[in-house]
């Protein structure tokens, strides 16, 4: 009986716990959990991805769900984050692979993607005005 | 409308200098005010004018050398440059000749240097400025500086357009050209002369616009469409091809010119107001995007696809609302062309776009002038009736007791409020028709529209014509009927308009809210107060005292005033170059004297090297100093011995200072790391075979002896630590990057590394076998993140729930683990080359597979 009592409550207790709002887990996190933990969404957008959809919360903060999964996130830099050297100092053994994306603007340079897979980041960097316009966060490799 | 305003309250006795609010110190501003209303109005000539005269007849050398001298003459007082171009000292010229000179001489001509210019005789820059246009004197020379004065950019002079293919000047879509083809023309300076008179502050503020350079005639651009008329770079350059030159058809005041030279400048307000806000271009804050019918959408594609971010620019749906087709490729060309067709088709525009778009055009870019036709004609008539009031109000005097004899019928068909003998009306009449002239006469030369708006009649509505009359006759009415009660009227009214224009008090408050969480309700509620204090004291009754207060307010608006105090401290900061530039060299010195260190993060936005890099520690030296050094710098600056006493004040300057100081440190920055580009070179060249020599001699460094990876990065490790020199704008390791793989890349095999594995032969084989666990660990890793898929431990309840099957997916599976890292293992070359025996391995393991087990679950399952 008091066996029974301890793992009800034990049982209890972990439910509990595992109410409270989780770090996000990219690859992992349900929508159910994103929206227990950051509420509703102020907007909804279809994607072009597999069941794909964006949940955009204030700030321009993004959450891309595929399959009913958060795969990965889009947020604006906060003060020293806008600085490439900043994320260069922070992820020092990260060697970052760099991408042009499609240009938008003609006479513009266009936006560059840098990666690094190990740490689960993107930084989106426009060399038009030297600064991180974006950061995306995914499950690291 | 404020002309109707003035012209109201013409009846009511007005008296402003003893009612002027008074300030607890004196601003900077003050003192700078003085220096820009010293400079003596240019007034072109209006004798002999006729009915054909327009403004492009008053482009003379003249007209522009009195321009020149206006402006030149704000900053005689300041200190002068130290140097020289061609012979030229620039203590024997003024300033702003020398700041030219010292920034912009040495792109002077052909890039090649081949195409000499004869200089000599030259003492001063329009003089050098006309050699490159192969004359001795000109008015191409006096335009293109008297750009640079009143935007602080050049019409470029050389034959190198910014990142054109060819690194020779004069060579464009592999056409030679010679230098005349890249200058511009003396109709296209004269466009750019009538531009400068149009373009609002928000134009003539571009800090970080350094040239307009001409594409060489008869060329589009390099790997461009042939469509592309002009081209704006976020750097600093805007380039223009023959069509974006394009003048109407026998008239150099109108034509495709105007709107794309406006269009181009506009990118660059796009660029710096976006930078302002610390963030990317103006067009892409979401008020605009808002406002114009733009959305951003942003996507991360599939693994493999590259890049792997898509971000989208579209068009929301459903909105059509489009100054023009172009607006609507991109937000940029949106900002563009919007802002470009406000200036030049102020109707077109109206009727076009959204109005909450049309406001944020209007208040933030054109301090609320509007340029449709009917505002261009009110401002027209308001800009020029002050200047005649007194000859109106004389004029209505002296007909009082008119000579029968003067005929007119000038005012046949107004219609007056009060009743006006017709003799009255008639020499009224005829001295009004005389003014008229004379002021049309006045507007064709100095407005820039003034031509093109004086020719349109209009039957039935208003006209330039039409609106100056008007005007007129509302003020003979007002005055009329004052005149009967008020023998002190005329005094008074002329009193009224010589204080309101010499009224500083407004600039005042700007500077007192800058900085406030609201500036302008800060200025307007300010504005309201000093109004009301001011006109308490003339004792007129209510009406009077609300429609004087308004006028007072109206007559300063927050954009208005914003604009001309800004522009009034950047004028004056033109002045400090050598104390600021002063001021960034002793930063930059000082913290080269801090040690390099990179442990720290690097830390502040202020000073931004974008992706090159800056050992931390002095990063953020900068950074941490800037605020202080800027704030030093501001404290000494003075005119006339008058130094800055006002905190506000300070803080405009300040702000207007750092971007100037960024720029000096910036180029400081780019010297600095060139320079120890080659003392690394030199260093390598002196060092490099006593460092090889040194990790040969000693390979303690080495902490794993078969994975060959792993023995190079060792080595570099060691040879990293070995360097001796302190590095500030190179990271050691990628500037080292090629010394470091000439030396580690043949350890492995070179005869030195062999020996010394022999001679540790036996500790070789112990770390082998410490590998084979690593080997063990890693694969173990893979198969867990697989287990954790299919029993997840993604909550407490799910962690406890599939523990048993989670431990037991990977138990199950460790003797293949094992056997794979046995296998990596006995692949190894040096444990092929030294035959070590690994048939005891397997045993080991398998004594140490719980806890190797233990380490994996804990590291894949609890973290």
């Amino acid at each position: 009986m008091r066996k029974i009592v301890l793992l009800s409550l034990l049982l209890t207790i972990t439910a509990a716990c595992g109410n409270k709002a989780k770090s996000i887990k990219y690859g992992e996190m349900s929508v159910s959990d994103l929206v227990a933990s950051k509420g509703e969404p102020i907007k909804e957008e279809e994607i072009p991805r597999p069941d794909g959809k964006m949940y955009i919360y204030e700030n321009n903060e993004k959450y891309q769900i595929e399959n009913g999964v958060v795969v990965n996130s889009f947020k604006n830099p906060n003060k020293d984050e806008k600085m490439l050297l900043y994320w260069k100092h922070k992820y020092e053994d990260c060697h970052f692979t760099i991408k042009q994306l499609d240009q938008k603007v003609l006479h513009l340079k266009p936006e560059e993607e840098y990666n690094c897979k190990a740490a689960g980041i993107t930084l989106i960097y426009d060399p038009n005005i030297e600064q991180v316009v974006r950061v995306v966060e995914y499950a690291a490799e | 409308m404020l002309l109707n305003k003035k012209i109201t309250l013409f009846a009511i006795p007005f008296l402003f200098i003893s009612c002027s609010q008074k300030v607890e110190h004196t601003l900077l501003l003050d003192h700078w005010s003085q220096k820009e209303k010293n400079v003596s109005i240019v007034e072109r000539k209006l004798a002999a004018a006729t009915e054909a005269e327009c403004m492009r007849d008053t482009f003379t050398i003249d007209t522009l050398k009195a321009e020149i001298s206006a402006i030149e003459s704000k900053y005689k007082n300041e200190k002068k440059l130290s140097g020289s171009f061609e012979g030229l000292d620039y203590q024997d010229i003024p300033l702003t000749q020398g700041k030219f000179l010292a920034t912009y001489g040495s792109s002077f001509g052909d890039k090649n240097k081949e195409e000499k210019i004869d200089y000599r005789g030259c003492s001063d820059v329009p003089c050098l400025l006309n050699k490159i246009y192969g004359q001795d004197s000109g008015i191409e020379g006096h335009a293109i500086y008297l750009w640079y004065l009143k935007t602080g950019h050049i019409l470029a002079v050389d034959n190198y357009v910014y990142e054109q293919k060819s690194s020779r000047g004069g060579e464009y879509q592999g056409n030679k050209h010679p230098l005349k083809d890249y200058l511009f023309s003396k109709d296209e300076l004269y466009g750019f002369w009538r531009l400068s008179h149009m373009i609002s502050d928000s134009y003539k503020t571009l800090t970080t616009l350094k040239e307009i350079q001409r594409v060489p005639k008869g060329e589009s651009f390099e790997g461009r469409s042939a469509m592309t008329c002009g081209l704006a770079w976020s750097s600093g350059w805007i380039q223009l091809t023959d069509s974006c030159l394009d003048f109407g058809y026998n008239n150099v005041d109108s034509g495709f010119f105007y709107e794309s030279v406006t269009h181009e400048m506009a990118h660059e307000i796009d660029f710096q107001a976006g930078a302002k806000l610390g963030k990317s271009y103006r067009s892409q804050e979401p008020d605009w995007m808002e406002a114009s019918g733009w959305e951003l959408k942003e996507v991360r594609n599939a693994e493999g696809v590259t890049p792997q971010i898509t971000r989208t620019l579209s068009i929301k749906p459903g909105f059509t609302k489009f100054v023009s087709s172009y607006a609507q490729t991109s937000p940029a060309e949106n900002f563009a062309d919007t802002l470009s067709l406000y200036l030049h088709n102020g109707d077109h525009t109206k009727a076009t776009i959204p109005d909450s778009l049309y406001q944020i055009v209007k208040s933030g870019y054109y301090t609320q002038e509007e340029y449709t036709l009917d505002a261009n004609i009110n401002r027209i008539v308001e800009n020029n009736y002050a200047r005649v009031v007194k000859d109106i109000l004389d004029m209505t005097v002296s007909c009082l007791e008119p000579d029968g004899s003067i005929k007119s019928s000038y005012f046949d068909k107004v219609k007056f409020q009060e009743k006006i003998p017709p003799l009255i009306l008639n020499c009224m009449g005829a001295q009004a028709e005389i003014l008229e002239k004379t002021i049309i006469a006045r507007v064709k030369m100095t407005e820039p529209e003034g031509c093109n708006i004086s020719k349109i009649k209009i039957n039935g509505a208003k006209n330039l014509q039409a609106a100056w009359k008007m005007a007129v006759a509302k003020q003979i009415d007002e005055a009329y009927s004052k005149m009967k009660s008020d023998s002190q009227y005329l005094a008074r009214i002329k009193e009224f308009y010589e204080k309101l224009s010499l009224d500083q008090d407004a600039d005042k408050l700007y500077v007192a809210c800058f900085g406030e969480v609201d500036e302008k309700l800060c200025f307007d509620n300010k504005l309201a107060e000093m109004a009301d204090k001011k006109v308490s004291s003339l004792g007129a009754n209510q009406t009077q005292h609300d429609e004087m207060v308004k006028l007072y307010v109206d007559s300063f608006q927050f954009e208005m005033i914003q604009s001309k105090v800004q522009l009034y401290y950047q004028n004056f900061l033109k002045g400090q170059v050598s104390v600021i530039s002063e001021g960034g060299q002793q930063i930059w010195n000082q913290c080269l004297q801090v040690k390099a260190d990179d442990k720290e993060a690097p830390t502040g936005t202020l000073f931004n090297i974008g992706t090159s890099y800056m050992v931390s520690s002095m990063y953020n030296c900068l950074n941490y100093g800037l605020p202080t050094q800027v704030k030093q710098i501001v404290r000494s600056l003075e005119i006339d011995g008058n130094k800055i006493q006002d905190g506000k004040e300070e803080s405009i300057l300040s702000k207007m200072i750092i971007p100037i100081i960024v720029s000096d440190l910036k180029a400081m920055f780019k010297d600095a790391t060139d320079e120890e580009q080659l003392k690394i070179d030199e260093y390598i060249k002196a060092n490099r075979e006593s460092l090889e020599a040194g990790v040969k001699s000693n390979f303690s460094w080495a902490t794993n002896y078969v994975d060959n990876s792993k023995i190079i990065s060792d080595c570099q490790k060691s040879v990293l630590k070995d360097i001796g020199i302190d590095l500030y704008f190179h990271k050691k390791q990628d500037s080292m990057s090629g010394l470091l793989e000439g030396i580690c890349t043949p350890i492995p095999k070179s005869p030195e590394f062999m020996k010394y594995l022999d001679s540790i032969r036996g500790e070789l084989e112990g770390k082998s076998y410490q590998t084979v666990e690593d080997y063990v660990l890693a694969f173990a890793k893979v198969v867990a993140k697989d287990c954790l898929v299919k029993y997840p431990a993604d909550t407490n309840l799910n962690r406890v729930k599939y523990r048993t099957e989670r431990e037991s997916c990977v138990t199950s599976q460790w003797d293949v683990i094992e056997k794979n890292a046995m296998g990596k293992l006995n692949a190894e070359p040096l444990v092929i080359k030294f035959k070590i025996d690994t048939s005891e391995y397997l045993v080991k393991l398998k004594a140490r597979r719980r806890v190797l087990q233990l380490k994996t679950f804990k590291e894949s399952f609890e973290k």
